[in-house]
């Protein structure tokens, strides 16, 4: 077995480190951390909320560059066609413990990038929404949200896994204070659980790429923790015994289920989220689930091929479960934000439907439905924010016709829920569509090679996730946006002796919140080509190496791999 | 102009889309203005729509059946799965290959469609501008209607089932928006979620429906036609049938699998079968299961009923001529692709619709839901015909059903507006006095629907009945039971006697005798633009089904020819009745016309004094309430599938806080004791890096969370051991295993 990889990773070792190569990928994850700092060393003390709009400013920093990022990407995806499968651009290499073979490497493909730019719109979005939330140690907490920004900006970039390990991990820290500290009333023990629940299962994923890479250093004798190192490695058939593979698999699924959340391991999920103020909630729900997923895309899924083949009705099995047990558990919720955290829930399970459905059409709708999940559902908490700054409740039993008090904020509501109920138009359709037809087809014998090990019998019950979907967002819409006018009697009157609040529409600062993810919402809804050509490439060469045919046996020692895993 | 059919049909279909972009945007600065650009805007379209017909209808003749103009619009890449499965034409696969083309499909289906939906989208924009006059969202009505008449004609234009998808979602949506207009109140608001939710699990059948074709067929061939006007989609079923069952075996099931004399044969010779049907049969049936919701068939029609809580020109247009439209014209689209097994159901379907909905329509009182039930029914027969082949009866009694079915809505509701919002028809009658227009058109929509000679239901009617009549004796002769096919035939001929009183009903309530409630239609009076509205649609009530329209030979254009492989004789796909047979049949069906009325005056001449005497009759008085309460219809849906699921979704939100939680809170004490005892003896052996990050959570906390931040160093810790020796003992088995 040595001898028949040796040639293919001598080549990887040779690969020159002497340059580290293009400095915008650390230069776009140094910016929020410096930006941090200085936010907490110039926000002046008498005026602190200035670090909001320092923070703000900073946090844009970012985005230029990754707009600038997808410009150009948008260009060498052009001129490279689909020649770019494993296409990794602005690489930074680093020799960081030479020792252990540990490199600093960084580097985007399609898939990364969009994510990139997800995480770098929700950023400032969110912190612009906290302008009036955070009423208190204000600086502190423009400095999380920024390290938070770099940690999830970092963990796109990754190309090692102990870097990406390393900012996955990272991004719990800043979370957990944002949670504990600018959180309701019960922030401590959901902070606690979140750190907890993510931790104790990211740590069975941490020994499962350590083992990864110690199996590929006994292999080879090289130790490397690079992904593509470790995508030959594991793509290799007979590399991993099947027996292996299968610990490896559940093993690196521990962490990563967690944080997407899948069904039974959700739980700390809907405290989380009630808890943590409108920012956290908007970017909990908007890029750090989606580290889940894109976890199981850029490891899982690549790096054990044949465990992902052969488990895949296990976890497609466990999704349906939770596409329908959130979406029902999500309907009985008379907390808003418990509502939209359920929901969360129903659609990641659609997410990781179509990721393991590996076709084509599956994976491309669930990398998509990263970015319209965290476009539509985080809108969605900032809408449920913008309620809870005014009425300062989220019981849905307390509000009721909103749309005759605030109309331009009823509008979003209901432009963002029927985008989350995947009206075509909006973004949310397209994803799903695929993601439902994706699962459909897998299964399906393609020049000879099978596509996937799904197919309808996992599709149709999936699909009633469309109705309860439905279900859930427009009884909401129906009671809280929709219906005759309540509001809850204020106890404390302020000025105005027990008068009614005055309860304003949509402010200036409101409109800049919503309006973006408004357009972008409508752009991914009418014309995703643009995305959709750049993912074609990454996508094709993930799905292609999934689904390889086994090999013959090679009269390797752990042969029986191939016995085993031809379906 | 220079411009193609298609490029009109376009330009059509765009007015309303601007209509509702103008509007959204600027429509409360218009104030009035706004109904007048909604309707202008409209009115273009009728416009548009009956010169692209014109010029269609000339280019017909010389036998060009379907034309498809690709869109430059590139929306969603389906990456190229199926594209290699020899079934599949490769007629479109340079421009399907990986995008899936929006294409406008222009047929003499379409240009008939287009010249109904704009029709009567005109009238009810005109008949609106008087009726939402005082209403405060007057700009945002016709914003919405804008919408969804964009909506309509996108759906019409569409040239696959995935486009076709698209907007018959956004067709539910509008619906849901207008059907909520009056959203203060508890009604609309919750019939709107209804007609979503019903009309939601429509769409999963649709897309299930598309999802099995997919896997068969590939994505190319989910268009209906290619560039040339060959028919994609029914070709491309034709090759996979001819190649699963083999050679000229092949040639003769597909012949055989779309005539009545071979459903049997097939089912067992044809395919992988699920519950005894192949998989073309639930593809069929997948896909009628999405026209079943829209197209309010039982037992999905429950949602219709409470539509009517919208505002009455809405129910006009969307819940008489062209929502609940979009599901006959889906069926009729799909259909060269229905096996007979699919084809039966549909028809079984159609014709238990429309007796029950004639049924229920017998005894209710409020004058909207006579009518919607009587949609239900009529939508009934014109499944039953498509069902029993008769695909030019189907789409044709779509046609004269669209106005006449119209034309009862609007008089309905100028009533209703003349009586300030009363819908019971217990309070009203007499008020052709007061509202001769009114009446006048109500009374002739009336004979059209019950089927009166010269009047335009009676035309289609007889013709799809006729087609019934052969479809069922061709059953009979079949091995199926004669008395049970002879029911599709004897069912809907029962049904036009009852559809003939319940309508005259409905008018003598309405209109005839004395009236019951002096007070309330004291000041009842027409307005000039609701009667021109009337006058107009009264009018196309009589003539639609006219010789002179050409409807029925137009239509039988756009069925596509199915040419037998090897070139043979195309076959025939649809039936269509000889004269003798629809002479024969309107014999038993045609005196409705004078029994409905005879029945219907001579029982409510005064009222509903002897009516009700008769409902209190024992036996009939259960019948009575089973008929009003709508079969218990909601009862039971409400009761046991909405309330059963509710409370199983309760319990699952107990589980999940308690169970699901519970354990894994367990499971967390659990550890929390191990790593109390492992913190204590390990803590030293665990390196600076744990302690740092302890480090860091207490600095940042600052205090806050002193507790906390303790108490997570010591889970830290102890995780760390347990996972450690979790991670060193599997190492170890899986070494050793080897």
């Amino acid at each position: 077995m040595l001898h028949t990889l040796m040639p293919i990773l001598a080549q990887v070792d040779a690969a020159p480190l002497a340059t580290p190569g293009n400095w915008t990928i650390p230069l776009l994850v140094l910016i929020p951390v410096i930006g941090a700092l200085l936010t907490l060393v110039l926000t002046p003390k008498d005026n602190p909320k200035q670090a909001c709009i320092l923070a703000l400013i900073i946090s844009l920093a970012p985005l230029a560059i990754v707009i600038m990022m997808a410009a150009q990407f948008s260009r060498i995806a052009v001129a490279e066609g689909d020649v770019a499968v494993s296409g990794w651009h602005y690489q930074f290499a680093y020799n960081w413990i030479p020792a252990f073979g540990i490199k600093f490497l960084m580097g985007v493909d399609a898939i990364s990038l969009w994510l990139l730019v997800l995480t770098a719109v929700l950023t400032p979005i969110s912190i612009l929404a906290s302008y009036n939330y955070i009423k208190e140690r204000q600086p502190e907490f423009y400095a999380w949200m920024l390290i938070l920004h770099a940690a999830m900006l970092g963990v796109f970039c990754a190309r090692d896994i102990l870097v990406f390990y390393l900012f996955f991990e990272f991004t719990l820290i800043p979370m957990f204070f944002i949670i504990g500290i600018w959180g309701g009333a019960e922030r401590r023990k959901a902070a606690g659980k979140f750190f907890l629940f993510t931790f104790a299962g990211s740590v069975f994923t941490l020994v499962s790429l350590l083992y990864i890479s110690y199996l590929n250093f006994k292999a080879n004798g090289v130790m490397s923790f690079a992904m593509d190192d470790l995508y030959r490695f594991g793509q290799t058939p007979g590399a991993i015994s099947p027996h292996v593979q299968t610990l490896l698999f559940f093993g690196l699924l521990a962490g990563f289920a967690v944080k997407v959340p899948l069904f039974p391991v959700h739980t700390w999920l809907p405290l989380a989220h009630t808890e943590a103020p409108t920012a956290g909630s908007v970017i909990l729900a908007g890029v750090l689930l989606k580290l889940g997923t894109y976890g199981l895309l850029r490891f899982l899924v690549p790096v054990l091929p044949y465990a992902t083949q052969t488990y895949a009705p296990v976890i497609a099995t466990i999704c349906v479960i939770g596409i329908i047990y959130g979406a029902l558990v999500s309907w009985v919720q008379g907390d808003m934000k418990k509502l939209i955290a359920y929901s969360s829930v129903s659609h990641l399970g659609f997410c990781v439907l179509g990721l393991f459905a590996m076709t084509p059409e599956g994976v491309m709708g669930s990398v998509l439905y990263m970015i319209n999940h965290g476009l539509s559902t985080g809108a969605l908490f900032l809408i449920v924010g913008m309620i809870y700054e005014r009425y300062h409740t989220r019981d849905m039993d307390q509000l009721s016709g909103l749309v005759r008090r605030t109309p331009a904020l009823a509008f979003f509501a209901v432009f963002f829920v029927l985008s989350s109920i995947a009206l075509p138009g909006l973004n949310g359709f397209v994803s799903e569509f695929l993601v439902l037809l994706g699962t459909f087809v897998s299964g399906r014998t393609v020049d000879g090679v099978r596509m996937g090990t799904l197919g309808p019998a996992y599709a149709i019950p999936a699909a009633t996730g469309v109705i309860l979907g439905a279900v859930y967002l427009l009884y909401w819409t129906g009671r809280v946006v929709f219906g005759p006018l309540k509001e809850p009697v204020h106890e404390t009157a302020d000025d105005d002796h027990g008068h009614h609040h005055h309860v304003p529409d949509l402010s200036g600062r409101e409109w800049a919140v919503l309006l973006p993810v408004a357009v972008l919402v409508l752009i991914m809804g009418v014309y995703p080509i643009k995305v959709m050509n750049s993912l074609r490439a990454p996508i094709d060469g993930l799905v292609k190496s999934v689904n390889q045919p086994p090999m013959l046996d090679t009269g390797m020692k752990t042969a029986d791999a191939s016995v085993t895993l031809k379906e | 102009m220079g411009l193609t059919v298609a490029q009109i049909l376009l330009l059509a279909a765009g007015m309303p889309l601007l209509s509702f972009v103008l509007l959204i945007f600027f429509g409360r600065r218009m104030g009035y203005m706004a109904g007048a650009v909604g309707t202008l805007l409209i009115v273009v379209t009728l416009g548009l729509s009956v010169t692209a017909s014109i010029e269609w209808v000339a280019k017909a003749e010389f036998n060009q059946r379907h034309y498809v103009e690709a869109l430059a619009y590139p929306w969603i890449t389906l990456p190229g799965v199926g594209a290699e499965n020899p079934a599949t034409p490769r007629v479109l696969a340079n421009s399907v290959g990986s995008a899936l083309v929006m294409g406008v499909l222009v047929d003499s289906l379409t240009v008939t469609m287009f010249v109904m939906v704009s029709l009567v989208a005109s009238v009810v924009h005109l008949f609106s501008m008087a009726y939402m006059k005082e209403d405060p969202r007057y700009s945002r009505y016709f914003a919405y209607l804008g919408l969804f008449c964009f909506s309509m004609l996108g759906l019409v234009l569409a040239n696959s089932l995935i486009q076709m998808f698209v907007f018959w979602e956004l067709v539910g949506i509008c619906s849901y928006l207008l059907i909520g207009f009056w959203f203060e109140k508890r009604g609309p608001a919750l019939a709107s979620k209804k007609a979503v939710l019903v009309n939601r699990v429509g769409d999963v059948s649709f897309l299930i429906g598309i999802g099995i074709l997919l896997l068969h067929l590939g994505p190319a061939s989910l268009t209906f036609f290619d560039g040339q006007g060959n028919a994609v989609l029914s070709s491309a079923v034709q090759t996979a049938v001819h190649q699963e069952m083999g050679g000229a075996e092949g040639l003769q099931g597909f012949a055989r699998l779309l005539s009545p004399e071979g459903a049997n044969y097939l089912t067992h010779n044809f395919g992988a079968t699920f519950w005894g049907y192949n998989w073309l049969t639930w593809a069929g049936l997948c896909i009628f299961g999405g026209a079943m919701a829209k197209s309010a068939q039982f037992p999905l029609h429950v949602w219709l009923p409470d539509a009517m809580e919208g505002p009455t020109p809405v129910s006009a247009l969307i819940h008489a001529a062209t929502m609940v439209a979009a599901g006959v014209y889906l069926v009729a689209r799909v259909f060269p692709i229905l096996t007979m097994d699919a084809r039966l159901v549909i028809a079984i379907i159609g014709c238990i619709t429309l007796l029950a909905g004639a049924l229920i329509a017998l005894v209710q009182t409020d004058i909207k839901r006579v009518l919607a039930y009587s949609t239900i029914s009529q939508l009934g027969y014109m499944m039953l015909f498509l069902g029993s082949g008769g695909y030019v009866a189907g789409l044709f009694h779509l046609f004269t059903h669209a106005f006449f079915k119209s034309c009862l809505f609007l008089a309905a509701g100028s009533v209703i507006h003349a009586l300030s919002g009363e819908q019971d028809m217990r309070r009203m009658g007499g008020l052709w006095k007061k509202m001769p227009i009114t009446a006048g058109t109500f009374l002739l929509a009336v004979l059209a629907i019950s089927g009166t000679p010269y009047f335009s239901g009676y035309y289609s009617k007889e013709l799809g009945l006729a087609g019934v009549y052969e479809y069922a004796m061709a059953l009979h002769q079949q091995s199926l039971d004669r008395h049970l096919a002879m029911m599709l035939f004897w069912v809907p001929v029962a049904t036009s006697y009852l559809t003939a009183f319940y309508m005259w009903r409905c008018w003598w309530l309405t209109f005839g005798g004395k009236a019951r409630d002096e007070e309330l239609g004291e000041h009842a009076h027409e307005t000039s633009l609701m009667t021109l509205s009337l006058i107009f649609l009264g009018g196309l009530s009589v003539v639609a089904g006219y010789e002179f329209f050409r409807v029925p030979s137009v239509l039988g254009k756009s069925l596509p020819a199915v040419m037998a492989l090897g070139g043979g004789e195309a076959l025939t796909l649809s039936v269509m009745p000889s004269e003798d047979v629809q002479a024969m049949v309107s014999q038993w069906a045609i005196w409705a016309f004078v029994a409905g009325p005879v029945a219907a005056i001579g029982i409510y001449f005064a009222g509903f004094g002897l009516a009700n005497r008769v409902r209190r009759l024992p036996g009939v008085n259960l019948v009575y309430l089973w008929l009003v309460e709508g079969m218990y219809f909601d009862a039971l849906y409400d009761g046991i599938l909405v309330n059963g699921t509710k409370a199983f979704s309760v319990t699952l939100g107990f589980v999940d806080r308690y169970v699901v939680d519970g354990v894994v809170n367990m499971a967390g004490y659990a550890m929390r004791g191990v790593s109390r005892l492992s913190g204590l003896m390990d803590a030293r052996v665990v390196d600076g890096a744990v302690n740092g990050l302890a480090e860091a959570a207490r600095l940042g906390g600052r205090g806050v969370l002193a507790p906390q931040g303790g108490r997570i160093r010591i889970y830290v810790l102890g995780l760390f051991t347990v996972l450690a020796a979790v991670a060193v003992g599997t190492v170890v088995y899986v070494l050793a295993a080897r």
